[in-house]
């Protein structure tokens, strides 16, 4: 008996030797990303964190205030109480799930076409999300300008819908649907891409087996085969949409050309951390606004990893 | 016999001392004055105006335009006779007849602040001015600028503003108001009407050919009936017609201000007025004088039409209207040739005073004005609009909510509302804070004595002896529907489970939620009162949409290879229904405690609710009948098909059925009369 606790206890110690080696190989693996994102990430948050209990105001040193910050903005902010937080809501409620149901519709389409057309229509159709910025400057400041000369201002004029351009951009009536509408247009990014990769990876005998199990048209092939065998990508892809639509806010500033936004009709809550940092240079403020916003985030992301990822 | 007699002089000698105490107690009015109530119907309210002077001994013939100058000395352009007639109001009497021998219909007149006047003679095409000694300065004809080209030139109404530019109306001129320098040289056309194309003629220019456009009536926009231009120089417009023009207050770009198309009354538009405060005055040809503040909105409407009486107030032709210096209204009849003037009463003056002051910015002295309004008119919207509003101003947001509900201003209200809502989260914060930490705690505290799951094995019993007793099974089934609409739907098709029993409890519940959706919302969405609504047809829809939607169904998939039994038809939708419910009393619900900033979350729910029951019901009809996708939707179209023949069937053999029972019970009372007798 002894020996064999012995040799057990030998066989602990080398290979807790070997575990120190391995650890530290790990180590060393680990080390060029963990570096990189304590640098870029980890710290630049934990600071974004502390400044939020402080005034600061890019001169003086910040001076430590509590919770004086998140207290004034759930109390005082009026901007953000009547018009940030709902617009947000109401943006994110319809880019979010919307922009994830068309990634889907479009990347499901894309996979029953052929190899060529599809490999050129992906990247069309991923092209606005990697550019949209020149896109909003170049055609929907185009199609939507407040002059005659504006596309659909001189469509609706020639149609005589109306008698006098609509100043489209500049009208707190029209500028959220509008970056809506851009936003979805733009929505089909990194989300897109895995989904049509997760699409294209599913195995073909499946939809067969199905077929013989009594599966009979194209809409059950998705709720039973596509949907439950890509559920990483679709997870990845809900993410993604979350994350971009409570971060999309400088569209709204890049189609009226102001922040805040004409009657504060466009605000996010990305332009409202614009405004307070970068315009105000209330960093303290804004620090606390983009940490509400990572809680928001953050809760939203728990969300769909409830809905969509595996439960094991 | 004398006695009666006697009684008799006696009591007509009392009525004839009544008669007079009597006709003094009555109102002068001649007209019943009208404003908006709060569903944004014209109701009834006190006079605003009386008839105050009629004056009928100018010897006008068709008198066509009045103007009032700073002087309170009032125009009258007496086409008939050629002349400008120059009446002061104070003084009572002619001070001067401006006859110049050029003159043959002179139809419009205005006054500039330095005393010029401006003549406009259709029939002499062209428009004169003069100086105060009506001396000529200049007479100005047809622009021979290219850019008029075949225009006629025939001046109806002429306008000036501060600069000297002349705009001028002209009879048959589709192209706008004619706008000319004060050199005489043609500027433009200041403002233009839209041309309203009729859906039938909307096709028609896009199927015909040009030269079949060019055989009919050519389209062109309503012309303008007069012209204004105030102190401040915006111009202001009126248009010909019942159409959607009405009056328009114009930017310098010829735009319109008003943000809503103001009220354009039942007759056509004929003249414009605009007093020193901004109040806008219009007048229509079949008599009605209509007031606007100055943003547009609707204040007072009076007057008639009469054409064989004569009473004042009323009118057989009402081509002008202009208001003096003291506030009073001067309009002249344009078939009897006489001018009446009207006098505001108290009630107009303080509703004036009350938003002059509001405009100003001076809230608090107009709340008392409106507090002194809504002391003669309880109902009235504007004074509760103002109150309200007054109150924002101040802060006093709850009092605030409360006029506006009165005047059945929603957006406002919405406004006070969120203050008042905001204020009370603000105070109940701490509270909030603390119960969800409370919470947290229990639960955390629950689950660390509970590791055993004892407590927790004892509810599921509960709940799952609740779920057993077979009713309130049937009915909770559904709620497993939305979210596994196929597989649930199949076992409803191999009745393993739902029961009729169960469907028609649902359909009570839906029914009970939909009522109180209809009815029972917050004031900010409750865009109709209950009392305004047929509760009746609701019931009676409701239940008649349902009943012909589960027998058509089923007689349309019975002949159609459905598999589904009469029983799960009406099953199907039944089960299919908790999305719409839920989404139903939660709108309901929430709708008390949203403003409009947060609108678009009703309607997202909304959205939700329906389509999602669509979607289910649709898919539990394909798999309960065992259908295709094509032959779902082909079903589906064939039931609404077979719905609205049978509702046609139905209202016939009701029809037939009544004049049957006619038939018969005439025939049973010939009977009775011939056979029997």
């Amino acid at each position: 008996m002894k020996n064999i606790a012995m040799k057990i206890n030998e066989k602990k110690t080398s290979s807790l030797h070997s575990s120190h080696a391995e650890a530290l190989r790990t180590f060393l693996l680990l080390l060029p990303y963990g570096l990189l994102f304590t640098i870029f990430i980890a710290i630049p948050v934990a600071i974004a964190i502390g400044l939020s209990f402080s005034y600061f105001d890019v001169i003086n040193p910040p001076q430590y205030k509590g919770m004086l910050n998140y207290i004034t903005l759930i109390t005082q902010d009026e901007v953000f109480l009547k018009h940030v937080l709902p617009n947000t809501f109401k943006y994110a409620l319809i880019v979010g799930p919307g922009g994830y149901v068309l990634s889907f519709i479009l990347a499901w389409m894309l996979a029953q076409i052929q190899v060529k057309a599809r490999t050129i229509l992906t990247l069309a159709i991923y092209m606005p999300s990697m550019m949209g910025n020149v896109f909003v400057q170049v055609i929907f400041k185009n199609i939507f300008a407040g002059d005659q000369r504006g596309l659909l201002n001189s469509l609706l004029m020639r149609l005589s819908l109306i008698e006098q351009p609509i100043q489209f951009l500049l009208s707190p009536d029209y500028i959220m649907n509008i970056m809506i509408f851009v936003s979805l247009w733009s929505s089909m990014g990194m989300g897109f891409l895995a989904m049509i990769s997760g699409i294209l990876n599913i195995n073909e005998e499946l939809y067969e087996a199905a077929y013989v199990d009594g599966i009979r048209n194209r809409f059950q092939e998705i709720i039973y085969i596509t949907i439950p065998s890509m559920k990483p990508q679709m997870l990845f892809g809900a993410v993604m949409a979350i994350v971009n639509a409570f971060n999309m806010g400088w569209i709204g500033v890049a189609l009226s050309g102001s922040n805040p936004t004409p009657g504060n009709a466009g605000q996010l809550i990305a332009n409202h951390i614009d405004d307070y940092g970068f315009i105000r240079y209330e960093m303290g403020y804004a620090a606390a606004i983009s940490v509400v916003l990572l809680i928001m985030v953050s809760l939203f992301s728990k969300l769909a990893h409830g809905l969509f990822g595996e439960k094991d | 016999m004398k006695k009666n007699v006697k009684a008799l002089v006696a009591f007509i000698a009392l009525l004839t001392l009544m008669m007079p105490t009597l006709s003094l107690s009555a109102s002068q009015a001649t007209s019943y004055t009208y404003v908006l109530n709060e569903k944004g119907y014209l109701n009834r309210t006190q006079d605003a105006y009386l008839p105050d002077k009629t004056i009928s001994d100018l010897e006008l013939m068709s008198p066509e335009d009045l103007f009032v100058d700073k002087d309170n000395i009032l125009y009258i352009a007496d086409s008939g006779n050629r002349r400008i007639v120059k009446y002061s109001i104070d003084k009572g009497i002619v001070v001067g007849l401006l006859e110049y021998e050029d003159f043959m219909n002179p139809r419009g007149v205005f006054v500039t602040k330095k005393g010029d006047i401006y003549v406009a003679d259709p029939t002499a095409k062209k428009v004169f001015q003069f100086d105060k000694e009506f001396n000529i300065l200049n007479s100005y004809g047809k622009p021979d600028s290219p850019n008029f080209s075949e225009t006629p030139f025939e001046p109806l109404r002429v306008a000036v503003d501060n600069i000297g530019n002349i705009y001028i109306v002209s009879e048959g001129v589709y192209n706008g108001v004619i706008q000319l320098a004060y050199s005489g040289e043609f500027l433009g056309y200041f403002t233009v009407n839209k041309t309203r194309l009729s859906f039938a003629q909307s096709i028609q220019n896009y199927i015909f050919t040009r030269a079949q456009l060019a055989n009919l009536v050519p389209r062109v926009p309503t012309t303008f009936s007069n012209i204004f231009i105030d102190n401040a120089g915006i111009v202001y417009t009126t248009t010909m017609g019942k159409n959607f023009d009405g009056i328009k207050k114009h930017n310098t770009a010829g735009g319109n201000m008003f943000k809503e198309e103001a009220w354009g009354g039942w007759g056509s538009l004929t003249d414009v007025y605009v007093d020193s405060q901004g109040l806008i005055y219009t007048s229509c040809n079949d008599g009605y004088i209509e007031v606007f503040s100055s943003a547009g909105e609707f204040i007072f409407e009076f007057g008639s039409y009469v054409f064989d009486l004569d009473v004042s107030g009323l009118y057989s032709n009402l081509p002008t209207i202009a208001v003096d210096n003291n506030g009073n209204i001067w309009t002249a009849d344009g078939e009897k040739g006489y001018l009446q003037s009207f006098k505001p009463t108290d009630y107009a003056l303080m509703v004036y005073g009350a938003m002059g002051l509001y405009e100003e910015g001076l809230y608090e002295e107009s709340l008392d004005k409106w507090n002194e309004v809504l002391r003669l008119n309880q109902m009235s919207v504007l004074a509760h609009n103002g109150v309200g509003k007054s109150y924002l101003h101040a802060q006093l947001y709850e009092d605030a909510m409360e006029h506006f509900k009165v005047a059945g201003n929603r957006e406002y209200y919405s406004e006070a509302f969120w203050e008042v809502r905001n204020n009370w989260i603000q105070g109940k914060l701490e509270l909030f804070i603390m119960i969800i930490v409370l919470l947290w705690i229990t639960i955390k505290i629950f689950k660390y004595f509970d590791k055993n799951k004892k407590i927790n094995k004892l509810l599921k019993n509960i709940k799952k002896k609740i779920y057993n007793i077979t009713i309130i099974h049937d009915v909770l089934f559904s709620f497993k529907i939305p979210k596994h609409p196929i597989d649930k739907y199949y076992e409803i098709r191999v009745f393993r489970e739902g029961s009729t029993v169960g469907a028609t409890i649902i359909y009570l519940i839906t029914f009970v939620a939909y009522i109180a959706y209809k009815t029972s919302k917050g004031f900010i969405y409750q865009y109709k009162a209950v009392e305004d609504m047929d509760i009746n047809a609701i019931i009676i829809g409701f239940i008649a949409i349902i009943t012909l939607f589960v027998i058509c169904n089923y007689l349309v998939t019975s002949i159609n290879d459905g598999d589904g039994n009469f029983k799960q038809v009406y099953m199907i939708p039944a089960y299919g229904l908790i999305p719409v419910i839920i989404s139903m009393i939660s709108i309901t619900i929430s709708s008390h405690y949203l403003t409009y900033n947060e609108a678009f979350i009703l309607d997202v729910i909304l959205y939700i609710g329906v389509i999602w029951t669509i979607i289910v019901i649709f898919l539990g009809f394909q798999t309960v009948h065992d259908y295709s996708f094509k032959e779902t939707i082909i079903s589906f179209i064939l039931t609404a098909v077979f719905m609205v023949i049978a509702a046609v069937m139905a209202l016939i053999i009701i029809i037939m059925g009544d004049q049957l029972f006619e038939f018969i019970k005439s025939i049973v009372k010939e009977m009775a009369q011939n056979v029997f007798i």
